[in-house]
Parts: structure tokens; sequence; C-alpha cells
């Protein structure tokens, strides 16, 4: 196991390679190190993952050196592969090379191209590291860097005006969410005395589950915090559509597959601390299945294809979330490593169609492409079927057993997840219908649309084929599995301890299964049929609920809501601390700068006159005074 | 009388190997401006940079031989703590030096008194760190800030460097004399018995029972001399003006080099003298560490200039080593370590203003736009530097932050690290507001045929040193925190040693 750490460190070196000496090398050079090197490590995780495969209890710690050490606090550097990790360092290295290769044909006239491998490969390394961590500092080293590294690839295309404020609004939504990541680490360690992941869920498991509010459940609160910024929950979604201003492998890889499910990774991989706050869990279920279905109603009516696709992720995250709150861990996980098939194929074949027609991205501007594009028509389709939850596809498994799971934690959580799951249907038919259905609406682009190069096409292929049979990695009991998943994730998940996990009764799972297909199906239809022949009916229902939709289109106005009550408020203070400081006390009685400096040229006198330094004084003085009254009350 | 003039002679003598580097600064920086001048024409004084680089190597490798003890009737120390931060003073001097070669070049501003004056402040600073008594501590003050007066007007011909100068001078005034009321009042409060730090520490907290005020208005008044030292809020209106005002070099040398000098002696004054009333002033102290990293943040943001930002930058981050301060001995170490990690990602990032300065670029911060595309390295080190100081992991920045604020939430100060937490989400604003500039902004046209300045000799190597330390640092986190334990432990061993 000796090789492990060059899983990320090999990208790692490619990102160095192609920053340093990329521009001047040709684009066949830095094609070969980006590519090589994620090809590289991907054999290697492959390797890694078979010896853990094999090794006892499903485990390899490797521990390399101590990283810090004083007094109280030891945090060894090192990586644990088990199922859970192992698993994810699979999705990330492998879909990760499919989206390089994809990127070979889709960046290929990009001027930018060697910075935007560098940081491509740059991100496989922090999240590589975020996955295989073995203590909560070096998981947050890698949280913080695909933050990073989002921001980057969020502002690549740096000529347009929205792309670099996208990029700082993820980036600073991120901070407020990794404050509590941080805040919560904090918390742990002051209650478990370490900060090692194995140190944390060992002690975790010697505790009863905390009833109401109490420490625990403040610290797993603040990681939750941190996994709504970082997964893109409510109220910390904003970022996430803003974000596709960035390159579609990007927002197949980053946003869609892998960074975006960071946050239910964290709480998959502390899964049995929160086992003990079950009132983080509810937190956890409500938010997630509240934003499930807030982000799917927005994205009813967006009219462009990779918009219509962010609120599908964040609500298909929602989803997640709601499974992990339900306490089916191992059904969280599941729809993230489904998700990550069929999301990135969503948007590996929109990318696909994008590139087609000279980067049009407006459904409205779309339609009968069917012909044109076959291969992306097909590997989408299954995608569409994966992502509605028609049997037996991927997304099916997953998505059936998280909503049985909120069946059992309330009913009406199930409620919401099926209203979320028909919206779902809904706009994956109607994305689907106004692409590749009807009359092309914009005849110019149409007549120059051409399939993609073989080297986009096959990572959809592949993708396609995941989508489709990776769902039966967990077939429930009720349909004759075993949910063979969550017996593999189960040591990862519980640490040895058996409390927790739900027995599974047959009972009702069937006939819940049915209703949300069926409804599923019937939504899908509906879209399918009255989008497949144009904008008529959409039209028609602007004309009679002009409310409904401009609300919906406008995503309930929230980023105004926000700039009105946070932004501007914030902006505003810092202009006023600005003001009161530098302005008025420096400038102070109406004599501004320029005006002072030429005045005080070598004239001392001139500038006591000015009364700054007197200002000064004063200030200093309120100070002692202020704080001499603090002395004496 | 003959023999106590032999004895005195006798411990001078045996007591000068403690202050064996200030001797050393003193005597050459003395040389240097005579006869030393005369080495030189006119033209030719920037050699005067490499020479006093090449004292500073000196000085610093004495420092490590220096033998540690207590000397001078008990006024000045030589321990962990000491050393720590006169290396980083000494660093801090060395990275100034070596940045202001090529700026004072280019404005023909080149004298040996620029140099003399930093290896005189240098010894103040040095001097300071050790003093562990309030006389020694407060000429060591005045010797360090009366040197950086003249230093900020150093350029006479720029209005805004003489006023920014003048400015300060008066300002510092006034704190010095508020010190010294303070010191006297602890004194009184003593029954004018002593000075000493140790045997004040053990007398004030007796004295406070009966006398609370008068302690309390001594207490306070120290706060208020050093928090105008390390510009802590409410204190710190003179460091923006200064801070622009200086030559750039100065201005990252006061970032660093004093700011180190007055956090040992911050930590020596309210450790060692003050640690028994820690009642009086460990809630005032929390204000202003608090008062400091929210304004600083804050007021950030709607900087223009790169100078000023930074020094608001500076005063964020005094408060967040004011944090250490309160931790008691094991904040020392936290305190040094951040102070360390501060002043690498600092010079770095005044290196390439300077390089922007010197090549008529300027120092605002539009003047950054598309700096990607004329200085592909000096960009990308810049974004280091600025997310460094952001606290971003795995750089140094989030290092020395993470080791400080862990330290403060086991010592108990939850609101503190709260604030602290909050206002760092804060700066991420501003500093990725420059990376914005930097990375996603065009470049103004430069004029035809014109090639962006080749960076000199003595700014690669300071940018590439600190980029690859802010990069690689936290991968050295054990061997240095080791090291820093020393100034820790020490500080418990010279406890320990007083009880």
């Amino acid at each position: 196991m000796t090789y492990a750490w060059l899983i990320p460190v090999l990208p790692l070196l490619g990102f160095l390679v192609n920053l340093l000496v990329g521009k001047k090398v040709g684009k066949g050079f830095v094609t070969a190190v980006a590519v090589g090197s994620v090809t590289l490590s991907f054999i290697l995780a492959v390797r890694l993952f078979l010896a853990m495969k094999g090794a006892d209890g499903h485990r390899l710690d490797l521990a390399y050196f101590t990283w810090m050490q004083t007094g109280a606090l030891t945090v060894p550097f090192g990586f644990t592969v088990d199922p859970l990790s192992g698993t994810m360092m699979l999705v990330i290295t492998g879909i990760g090379l499919l989206i390089h290769l994809y990127s070979v044909g889709y960046m290929h006239e990009e001027e930018g191209y060697y910075r935007y491998f560098a940081y491509l490969n740059l991100f496989v390394f922090f999240m590589l590291t975020l996955v295989l961590g073995d203590s909560l500092v070096l998981m947050f080293v890698g949280w913080e860097g695909v933050g990073l590294c989002s921001y980057l690839l969020i502002g690549y295309y740096f000529e347009t005006d929205y792309a670099p404020d996208a990029g700082l609004k993820a980036f600073l939504t991120n901070r407020v969410g990794d404050l509590g990541v941080a805040i919560g680490m904090m918390a742990l360690f002051a209650a478990f005395g370490t900060l090692t992941v194995s140190g944390i869920l060992t002690q975790a498991g010697h505790l009863a589950p905390e009833v109401g509010f109490g420490f625990l459940t403040f610290a797993t609160l603040m990681l939750f915090v941190g996994a709504t910024g970082k997964s893109a929950q409510l109220p910390l979604y904003l970022w996430l559509p803003d974000a596709m201003a960035g390159p579609t492998p990007v927002s197949a890889l980053i946003h869609a597959a892998t960074m975006v499910t960071s946050g239910i990774y964290l709480i998959c991989r502390l899964a049995p601390v929160f086992q003990l706050t079950p009132t983080t869990l509810t937190v956890v279920a409500w938010v997630g299945g509240l934003t499930a279905l807030f982000a799917a109603t927005i994205g009813l009516f967006q009219r462009d294809i990779k918009k219509v696709l962010a609120y599908s992720t964040v609500s298909q995250l929602g989803f997640m979330f709601l499974g992990l709150g339900a306490t089916g861990f191992a059904a969280g996980f599941f729809h993230v490593f489904t998700h990550a098939w069929f999301k990135a194929l969503l948007f590996l074949g929109a990318g696909s169609v994008i590139h087609a027609l000279h980067h049009q991205q407006d459904l409205f501007k779309m339609g009968g492409l069917k012909s044109k594009t076959p291969v992306t028509f097909w590997t989408m389709l299954i995608a569409t079927f994966a992502i509605m939850g028609l049997p037996p596809f991927s997304g099916f498994f997953s998505k059936d057993e998280i909503l049985y799971l909120a069946y059992l934690k309330s009913p009406l959580l199930w409620v919401i997840g099926v209203v979320a799951a028909c919206c779902t249907s809904f706009y994956m038919w109607r994305l689907m219908a106004l692409t590749f259905w009807g009359e092309p609406r914009d005849h110019h682009a149409y007549d120059h649309a051409h399939e993609s190069p073989k080297t986009m096409t096959v990572p959809l292929m592949v993708l396609a084929v995941g989508s489709a049979l990776f769902g039966f990695w967990g077939v429930p009991e009720a349909f004759g599995g075993h949910f063979a998943i969550g017996e593999w994730l189960k040591p990862a998940l519980t640490f040895g301890q058996l409390h927790g996990e739900h027995g599974h009764h047959a009972g009702p799972a069937i006939a819940l299964a049915a209703t949300s297909t069926v409804l599923g199906v019937i939504f899908g239809l509906f879209g399918w049929f009255k989008y497949k022949d144009g904008l008529a009916w959409e039209e028609g229902f602007i004309a009679k609920f002009p409310a409904v939709h401009r609300v919906l289109l406008n995503k309930y106005y929230v980023d105004e809501a926000v700039e009105l009550t946070i932004l501007g408020p914030l902006r505003w203070f810092g202009n006023v601390c600005w003001k009161l400081f530098d302005v008025i006390l420096i400038d102070g009685v109406g004599v501004n700068l320029p005006a002072a400096l030429t005045k005080v040229a070598g004239d001392f006198v001139a500038l006591f006159q000015t009364g700054r330094v007197r200002n000064y004084v004063f200030t200093m003085g309120l100070g002692v005074a202020a704080l001499l009254y603090m002395l004496l009350k | 009388m003959n023999g106590f003039a032999s004895g005195l002679m006798e411990a001078l003598l045996r007591d000068s190997a403690f202050i064996l580097p200030q001797l050393f600064l003193a005597g050459l920086g003395t040389l240097m401006l005579w006869p030393g001048d005369l080495l030189f024409h006119k033209g030719e004084k920037h050699k005067w940079a490499p020479v006093t680089g090449a004292i500073l190597i000196v000085v610093l490798a004495l420092v490590f031989r220096t033998p540690e003890g207590t000397g001078f009737s008990g006024m000045y120390r030589v321990d962990g703590l000491t050393k720590g931060f006169q290396i980083l003073s000494i660093l801090g001097a060395l990275g100034a030096v070596a940045l202001s070669q090529r700026l004072l070049n280019a404005l023909k501003e080149q004298t040996v008194e620029y140099y003399a004056l930093i290896l005189f402040s240098l010894s103040g600073m040095l001097f300071l760190c050790g003093a562990v008594d309030f006389v020694s501590f407060y000429f060591s003050l005045e010797l360090m800030a009366i040197c950086i007066y003249i230093l900020v007007a150093y350029l006479r011909k720029q209005e805004r460097g003489v006023e920014a100068g003048l400015k300060y001078f008066l300002l510092g005034a006034f704190s010095s004399g508020l010190l010294l009321y303070g010191i006297s009042l602890l004194f009184a409060a003593t029954g004018g018995k002593t000075t000493n730090f140790a045997e004040m520490g053990q007398l004030l907290p007796v004295v406070s029972q009966s006398n609370t005020l008068l302690v309390g208005a001594g207490v306070l008044m120290v706060l208020v001399g050093l928090g105008f030292k390390v510009a802590a809020v409410p204190f710190h209106m003179w460091s923006p003006d200064a801070y622009e005002g200086a030559p750039t070099p100065i201005t990252a040398f006061m970032a660093t080099a004093p700011k180190a000098a007055s956090l040992a002696a911050f930590i020596r004054v309210f450790q060692t003298a003050l640690p028994g009333v820690a009642d009086q002033w460990m809630l005032p102290l929390g204000y202003v560490a608090a008062a400091s990293m929210i304004l600083g943040n804050v007021a950030a943001i709607k900087q223009q200039s790169m100078k000023r930002l930074l020094a608001y930058s500076s005063i964020a981050h005094v408060g967040y080593m004011l944090l250490g301060v309160m931790c008691g001995p094991e904040g020392a170490q936290a305190t040094w370590l951040y102070m360390a990690t501060y002043l690498v990602m600092n010079f770095g990032a005044f290196a390439i203003v300077i390089h922007l300065q010197g090549t008529g670029e300027g120092e605002r911060i539009e003047d950054f736009r598309g700096l990607k595309d004329r200085h592909p390295f000096l960009a990308f080190a810049m974004m280091v530097f600025l997310l460094s100081l952001a606290g971003i992991p795995p750089l140094v920045g989030f290092f020395g932050k993470f080791y400080l604020f862990q330290m403060a939430v086991t010592q108990g100060h939850i609101t503190l690290v709260t604030i602290a937490f909050l206002t760092s989400v804060v700066s991420a604003f501003y500093y990725l507001g420059v990376v914005n500039q930097m990375y996603f902004k065009d470049a103004p046209a430069l004029a035809e045929g014109a090639e962006p300045e080749a960076t000199g000799m003595a700014t690669t190597v300071i940018v590439t040193v600190a980029c690859v330390l802010v990069l690689l640092g936290t991968g050295f986190a054990k061997p240095l925190l080791e090291w820093a334990g020393g100034i820790g432990s020490e500080k418990k061993a010279s406890q320990v040693a007083l009880r």
C-alpha cells in the first residue's frame, strides 16, 4: 500500500507541471499530463480499493507522519480507506477521468486550456484529500481546497461580467458554511479531545444518544451548517445555480458529481456521532426535504438548460440529506453514488448539446435535435429515466430507499419527497422535449448542429451504462434484494457499533414505491406531451398564472432578499466604519485630504490647525475612558 | 570604592554576553554613520543594503548563540520567548532592507542613515523582547519607536510621508505619556518598592485587594500604551496613515518587526507582571481584541489602496494575536506561531506591492487588474499570500489561526473565538476582491511594445521563499510546534523559578 499517497499526489503534480509550463508547451502535452495523471491515479485507486476489500474488516489505515503535536492536540497525517472513502475515491477518480477526457473535446478551442486542466487536476487532488483524510483537520484542508478550485473554475470565463462574481459568491457563501465546520470541529475536539476520525468514532460508540439539545447536538448542527454550504442546501444554496457560469464539464464534475456531495460525505463519515443526536437528524431531514421541494419547483420553468440541471442538483442533494436525516446513511450515500453517474451524464449531455449549438443554452432556442445528436439523445434519455426513478434504472432504487425511510420518519416528509420527485419528472421531460423533440426554434443553429467528437461521446456512453445498471448494487429487500450497498458500507457507517439503522419491514414498501413511481411517470408523460410540440402550453400557462410563473422564474426572489437584508447592510456597515474613522475623524471638520495635504506642505503649523491629530487623540481618549468605565462599573 | 567599581565592571562584562546582538547592532550602526559613510561614494549608497543585510544575518546567528539567563540586576532576560520574538524582529528587518534597495534607488533617496536607523530601531526591539523590568521596558520601547518615527517620514520630499511621520510621533508621544503614567501608578501601588515584572507579579495581587482603583488604572494605562504600539483598536488611528505615508519597505517593517517585539512585551507584562490581577485586564483586553478584529476586517472592505488595506488587515491580525496573549503561557507559543506565519505572508505580499510600485504601476487595488497576464508568478504568489492571510487551509495562515483558536477554545474564550471566526469570514471578502482583480479582470493595456518590468533579485527571492513557506509550511507543523514549544515552556520554567 506504499503507493497510496500517489493517488492524490499525481494530480497535484499534474497541476504543478501544467501551471508552470502549460502555457508554453502545446495542448497535446497539457492533455497528456492532465489526463495521464488522473488515469494513473484511477488505476492505483482501483488497486487500493481491491487491497482494502481483501483487508481485515475492510479497512486500511495509512499513517504517514505526525502532523501537529503539542499538549492536548495530536493530529496525524494519514489516509483511511474503508468502504465509504474507497467507494468515493473510485467515483472521484473514475468520473473525474471521464470528465477529463470529455473536456479534451469540449475545451479544445479555449485559450486557457492549460489553466483549465491545471485547476481541474488540483480539484481532484483536494477532493481526494477531503475523502481520504483520516482527521477532521486534513478533511478540512480538502474541504477548503475544493472550494478554492470551484472558485477558480467558476470564474474561468473571466471575460464575462457575471462569471467572476459568481465565483466570488460561491466562495463567500461557502466561507459561511466553513465557519460552521470549523466551529463544529472545535466542539468535537472539546467533546472528544481528538480530531482523528477513528478517535472520535470510537468514543462516540460508548455514548448514549443525546436527548433534546446538548453539546453534541450543537457540534453536529454546526457541521451540518457547513454541509449546507458545500452541498447547497437551504439557506446557503444560492451559489450553486450561479456556479453554472463555469465550463459545463466543471458543472458535471464539481457541481454535480463530487464536490457538492461532500457535505453528505462528511455526515456519513461521522455517522455514529450523528446517530447520537436525533435532534440534528430531524433538522437534517426537514432541511433536506424542504430543499428538495423548493429547488424542484424553481427548476420547473427555467429557460437555461444548465440552470434547470443546477436546481435539479440542489433538489437531489436535498433528497440525500432527507435520507441521512431519516437515519438512512447508507441510503443517502447510495443516492450520492447513483446521482454522481446520472447527473454527470445529464450535465455532459447538456454540454454536448451546448457544444453542438455553439454555446446556445436557452431551451427555447433548441428543439428537434434527436436525429442530429443521437448519442447525446439516447444517453441523456437513460439519465432521465434514472433521475425520474423509473425501475430498474439506478435512480429508482436509491430514491425509493430514501422515500421509504422518510415515510418511516414522518409521512409528511414522504409526501414532500414525492411531490419533489413529481416536479423532477416534469422538468426533466420538459427539458428533454424542448431539446430533442419538436421543431427547431433556431434554424441557423440547428443547421450547423453536429454530434460531438468521440472523446466526448465515449464518456457519455460509459456514464449511461453506469446510470442504467448501478442501482442493482442496492436492491432493497422489498424487491427481493438485500440492499448490498448497505451491508458493504456498514463497517464504515456504524464503526463497529450496532445501534440505529432500521430493520426493514416489507409492509408498505412496495405500495409506497408503486405510488411514487406511477406519479413520477404520470408527471413525466405530462411534461413530455405538453412540450414535445413547442412552447404553446407554457405560453398558455404564463398567460393564465403570470404571478406563479414570475415567482418561480425569479427563484422566489431570494437573491434580491439577501442583497437587501444582508449584503446591503454589510456594505453599508463597512462604509460607515471606514467613513467614521477615516473620513470624519481623520479628514475631520470638513477638510478633505488632498486639500489638507497641499496646505500642510512643509507647514507644520497648518497641520495642527486641521485638527486631525487632535481628533486622533480624542478617539484614543474615548478608548481610555471606555476602558476606565469598564473598570469602575 | 575601587572594589565597587571593579565589581560593577565585572558584572557588566558578564552580563554583556546577554546583549551581544544589541551591542553589535548599535556599535556597527554608529560606525556606519561615521566613518562608514565615507566608504561609498554618493552614487553608491545603495551598497549599504547588502552590508546591512550581512550585519543582520550575523545578528541572527548571534541571537541563536546567546546564553540564556537574567542579567543587569534583573532588568533583562534571555529565554525562549526572548529569542523567538527577537528572531522574528530580525527577519522583519532583513526583509525590509532587502526590499528597500531597489525602491530607494528609483527615488534617488539612498542614504546611510536609513539603514542605520533600521539597525538602531532593531536593537530597541531586541531589548524590548527581553525586558523584564518596567524601566528597561520603557527605554527599549522608546528606542524602537523614535527611530521608526523618523523612518516613516524618511521620504522628506513627499508630503504625506512627512505628515504621517509627524502624526505618528505626536500620537506616540501621547501614548507614551499614558504608558508612563500607568507605570508610575503601578510603581506607586507596590509602595515604590520595585519596577521588576516578577516582583510586581507577587506584590500587585495583594495591593489590588485593598486598592483596586490604583492598580486597575495603572494596568489600563499600560494596556493603552502597548495597545498603541501594536495598533489595536481603538488606539489604531495612526496606523493606516503611517502605513500609507511611509516608504513601503518601512510599512512592511512596521507591520512585522516592532509588532513582534511589542507582542513579546505584551506577553511579558501581562503574563509576568500582571497575571495576578487578570480580572482587571482580561475583559478590557478582550474588548480591545474583539474591536480590532471587527473594525480591522470591516474597514478593510472599502479600501482602494493596497497599503491601507494591508494596514487594516494588520489591525485585524493583531486582534487575533491578542487572543493568544490572553491564553497564558501556552498562548505565548500560539502568538509566536501566528506572528511567524503573518510575517512570512505579509512580507510576500509587500514584496509584490513594492515591485509594482517600483515599476510605476502604483499601489491601488485596481492596479492589480490582470496581473496574471503581466506577471503570472507574482499573481499566483499574491493569491497564495492573500488566501493565507484569509486563513484558507492548507496554507500556513490557516495553521496559525487554527492553532491559536484551538488554544483559545481550550482556555474558554468561546465568545472571542466566535467573533474571530466570523470576522475571518468577512476578511475573505476583501482578500478575494484583490484576487478577483488579478485573475478575473482585464489588464489595462500596456503601451505599444512595452514589456512588463522584470522582477529584481531581492523581490524574486523573497516572493519565492515566502510562497514556498506559505504553501508547504503546514507540512512542517510538528517541528515548528516543537520549536515554538520552547517559548511556552521556557516561560513556565521562568515562572516556576520565580515562585
